[in-house]
């Protein structure tokens, strides 16, 4: 429930449009939130979930969108670290497993490599990988600092299962994750127990509100991309980053062998 | 069936506690004595257990009491070898903690050992007696999620070194000195050593073998250890499996001389979760878990209170069982020798940089 990846679009671009309107935000050109696989016309910005683009290198109408970067999750964890709360991190522990059609293996690499890096503050420096086919993917990453961060994949679960992840941060002083002591998978907060047997939900945002998590950061991403256009370079340069990433992460497990990132990995000349 | 009789040596294993109260309590065994590494452990014990007699060595205890038929090996790693040679001499049974050596000849040695004087050797793999690990093995060999494709597991846990130093000794818990890496101040014996379990399971589970392990430390958060704290593991299974290891001492705790109330400084202190990515479904398991919690005395912090399942029945049921009908257990040196290959296959990881491949084993598993 925490990270549904494929929402109506219509019904998020008339969510996003209610917050442009509400706030006054004149984006200057016409724009489209665009899923995965819908077609692309002309003359519009198309903004799109970056790990739903398979190739690196994206045309100025396109704006690759880090979504997880708005959820507000994430957010508190990165200011955890950015604040000294925990630190300094040592060690990173992520999760995520989806039913494959919503995320698959790539996608999840994408993201996770992401997080890794912007809420520790610390590029990779290096990884090694080990992967079964498009089924499964274990990561040992190396960060420029020194700490060492895990990232677990996989795309086992039933079409239609909500992504079940889970993010921690292992400092010399605290941890900080986003699940709770003593459970495996996130909690809802809300349960109802009613003639349709079992249902919860979890609510984060109060002006889009009937959006899950996952929905309502992708439109959160979408506003800040049209809020603020000078940010939109910077997004494709990190997609650049993201997809050069996910290639040498199944280049290692091709070539059996640790590689490293060079300092420049994608980004622009 | 008979009890067993049985006794402790050393006293100084992260488990001794457990095995006082198992020890006393199992109709299964008759607790005869036990020997201390040293005085203050002595103490320690006459404080712990009434009736027992606790003596100064090994040896004298053996003396004094030959009816002694199998002994707890509660010690430092490095006296396992001693101290089953001299269990061998005697004809007594044996129950290993769970890193018999990291020597590979001397674990050679220990296995011939066992084999010329016909004794059981088990070693204390608890996990297999576990009803949550059983749970997971039953539900796997049904098919519940087709063919394991991926595994991934924690054993992590505080550091026990405060309570039980001989476990931040490189010397006492590797068996010798051998620096993590080049240029790196720490050595082989921390983290990695007291967390064997995880690489057993995937081998149970996947009834395959270590085809490769990469591993990498992380910077210590205990940055006083010789040894390490901090490391991840992953690798791949000859049948295509893929893994991810964290053996880590990841949970920061107070320094007391004695585990005890307030031990935790991150609320739980042990975990044990595996995930299983199979072609048809996804398994996710705690092996400790649900519990109880409080935020109480003696310091006022949030803490899990385990409702520990009791691993250690199932265990003395099968040792005491295998003693009486002279059969090997499951668990025994033979099985557990390629977890050790891979555990020494990860420090050799460590400080090259790069994945050890393990080679096919001859021996019977």
């Amino acid at each position: 429930m925490s990270v549904h990846t494929e929402p109506s679009a219509d019904s998020l671009n008339a969510a996003l449009e209610g917050l442009l309107r509400k706030y006054a935000v004149e984006p200057g050109t016409q724009w489209r939130l665009a899923g995965p696989r819908e077609s692309r016309g002309d003359g519009e910005v198309l903004l799109v979930a970056g790990w739903s683009e398979p190739d690196a290198e994206l045309s100025d109408q396109i704006v690759p969108l880090l979504p997880w970067r708005s959820e507000q999750r994430f957010i508190e964890l990165r200011r955890i670290v950015a604040q000294k709360t925990v630190t300094p991190v040592l060690m990173g522990r992520l999760a995520c497993h989806t039913d494959g059609e919503q995320m698959p293996l790539g996608a999840i690499l994408y993201r996770q490599f992401d997080l890794a890096e912007w809420l520790t503050g610390s590029a990779i420096k290096s990884l090694y990988a080990s992967i079964r086919g498009q089924l499964a993917a274990n990561v040992i990453l190396r960060l420029a600092d020194g700490a060492i961060c895990s990232v677990e994949a996989g795309v086992a679960l039933p079409p239609g299962t909500p992504v079940q992840d889970r993010h921690e941060l292992i400092a010399g002083r605290g941890v900080a994750s986003d699940r709770t002591v003593d459970t495996q998978v996130a909690q809802a907060s809300v349960y109802l127990w009613d003639g349709d047997g079992r249902q919860e939900c979890t609510d984060v945002d109060f002006e889009l509100f009937g959006r899950d998590a996952a929905e309502a950061s992708l439109v959160r991403a979408a506003y800040e991309a049209l809020r603020q256009p000078e940010i939109r370079p910077a997004l494709r340069q990190a997609h650049r980053r993201l997809r050069r990433l996910v290639q040498l992460a199944f280049e290692s497990d091709q070539r059996g062998a640790r590689l490293r990132v060079a300092a420049d990995s994608g980004e622009d000349t | 069936m008979k009890p067993i009789k049985i006794a402790m040596m050393s006293l100084t294993h992260g488990h001794t506690r457990k095995y006082f109260q198992t020890l006393r309590d199992s109709p299964r065994l008759e607790w005869i004595a036990a020997s201390a590494a040293d005085d203050v452990v002595r103490q320690r014990f006459h404080r712990a257990v009434d009736g027992v007699p606790c003596y100064a060595s090994a040896e004298e205890m053996l003396d004094r009491h030959p009816e002694i038929e199998a002994v707890v090996l509660a010690s430092a790693n490095s006296e396992h070898l001693a101290q089953m040679k001299a269990c061998a001499e005697r004809k007594i049974h044996i129950l290993s903690m769970k890193i018999p050596t990291f020597d590979l000849a001397e674990y050679d040695e220990m296995i011939e050992l066992v084999d010329r004087a016909g004794l059981v050797c088990q070693i204390e793999l608890e996990l297999h007696y576990n009803p949550v690990v059983e749970r997971i093995k039953r539900l796997v060999a049904d098919g519940a999620i087709g063919r394991v494709v991926s595994i991934q597991a924690t054993n992590i846990t505080l550091s026990p070194v405060w309570a039980f130093p001989w476990q931040g000794s490189p010397e006492q818990s590797y068996g010798r000195r051998v620096p993590l890496a080049a240029g790196d101040h720490r050595f082989r014996g921390g983290a990695l050593c007291d967390h064997p379990h995880i690489f057993d399971l995937v081998r149970w589970l996947t009834g395959s073998r270590f085809e490769h392990v990469y591993a990498e430390a992380a910077p210590n958060i205990r940055t006083d250890l010789e040894v390490e704290d901090l490391l991840l593991v992953n690798g791949k299974m000859a049948d295509g499996s893929t893994f991810l290891l964290d053996p880590s001492w990841s949970r920061l705790e107070e320094r007391l001389p004695e585990p005890g109330p307030g031990w935790e400084v991150f609320p739980k202190r042990m975990e044990v979760n595996l995930t299983l990515s199979g072609e048809r479904g996804t398994l996710m398991a705690d092996c400790f878990g649900p519990n109880v919690y409080h935020n109480g005395a003696p310091r006022d912090r949030y803490v899990v209170q385990y409702t520990y399942f009791d691993e250690w029945i199932g265990l003395v049921d099968e040792f005491v069982a295998c003693v009486r009908d002279g059969r090997q257990p499951q668990i025994n040196l033979r099985w557990h020798r390629p977890t050790i290959e891979a555990m020494n296959a990860c420090y050799e990881s460590i400080a090259s940089g790069r994945p050890v491949q393990l080679a096919a084993q001859a021996s019977a598993e």
